[in-house]
């Protein structure tokens, strides 16, 4: 039995005020409830991607957007997007979508629609197609209000926005925006709020 | 300092308000979490082994510079 918390992901990022720390570290310190069991058929190397990747899912989906959970499922489809369904976050937000009973719309590249649909996605766009956003939002008829931005970067502010009702909706964000369409909201998640700690976020390329 | 994000102004370091309820919420999770993995309901993703522990480091760095990273890989752990 292996226990896997935030610090065994691809940052090696523990609690930035935590002592002993240390991003390869092979054993480490960490409040026992922040941790989850890990199979005793899944080796750390595949353990490894799941801290940061499933914390800032169950964050989007349902300490922002409050959606039903896969422990108690949505018995009527809501529709929500997930932009960028092959990314890291992407690749769990879509099959946690998926598993909470929520129907899944997505974009990836070309390559990675089979990979995203695999995952639950009931629809995959390609995201880099303009016309992605209209499409989108035709198929959702015009009533999209939750979408999830695993990229935050770039076009992604508008494209997700321009999918979205014209009445408004969420947009959760993986790093900070605030979109130009009027009535949309975004949520900025940070997975190191989960210690319950006033803390400082520093986007590693930008300090 | 001041930078920007997506044309926006954004303060680094970020200030996080602490949250009780974000701390209630991850010990749900997690237990879900759990359940969901014992389930074998969670698919993960191909990830490539990197060897020599540190000293593997700098050839994972290479390896991600080289764009090969994102490249679907035939099997979980190769």
């Amino acid at each position: 039995m292996g226990y896997i918390g935030p610090v065994a992901n691809s940052k090696g990022i523990l609690s930035t005020d935590t002592s002993p720390n240390g991003a390869f570290a092979e054993y480490l310190v960490i409040d026992p409830a922040l941790v989850f069991t890990l199979p005793d058929d899944v080796p750390f190397e595949i353990g490894a991607q799941l801290g940061v990747s499933c914390y800032a899912a169950c964050q989007a989906l349902y300490q922002t957007l409050h959606l039903p959970t896969p422990l108690d499922p949505a018995t009527e489809p809501i529709d929500i997007l997930i932009w960028a369904g092959s990314s890291s976050s992407g690749h769990y937000a879509v099959q946690f979508a998926n598993l909470s009973g929520l129907r899944v719309v997505s974009t990836a590249s070309p390559r990675n629609f089979d990979l995203v649909r695999s995952l639950g996605a009931v629809e995959v766009f390609d995201y880099a197609d303009s016309r992605t956003p209209k499409k989108i939002h035709t198929s959702t008829g015009g009533k999209l209000t939750h979408a999830v931005d695993c990229i935050s970067d770039g076009m992604t502010p508008a494209q997700v926005s321009n999918c979205l009702s014209k009445d408004g909706g969420t947009i959760v964000t993986l790093l900070p925006y605030e979109s130009r369409k009027k009535g949309i909201k975004t949520e900025l998640i940070v997975v190191y709020s989960m210690w319950g700690e006033v803390s400082d976020f520093c986007h590693a390329q930008r300090c | 300092m001041l930078t920007h994000v997506n044309a926006q102004d954004v303060e680094v370091p970020m200030k996080i308000k602490g949250d009780r309820s974000h701390y209630d919420n991850a010990i749900f999770y997690n237990s879900m979490i759990t359940q969901l993995l014992a389930k074998n309901l969670i698919k993960f993703s191909a990830v490539k082994r990197i060897p020599r522990g540190l000293a593997g480091v700098e050839d994972g760095f290479a390896y991600m510079i080289s764009g090969k990273v994102g490249v679907l890989l035939p099997a979980a752990v190769s």
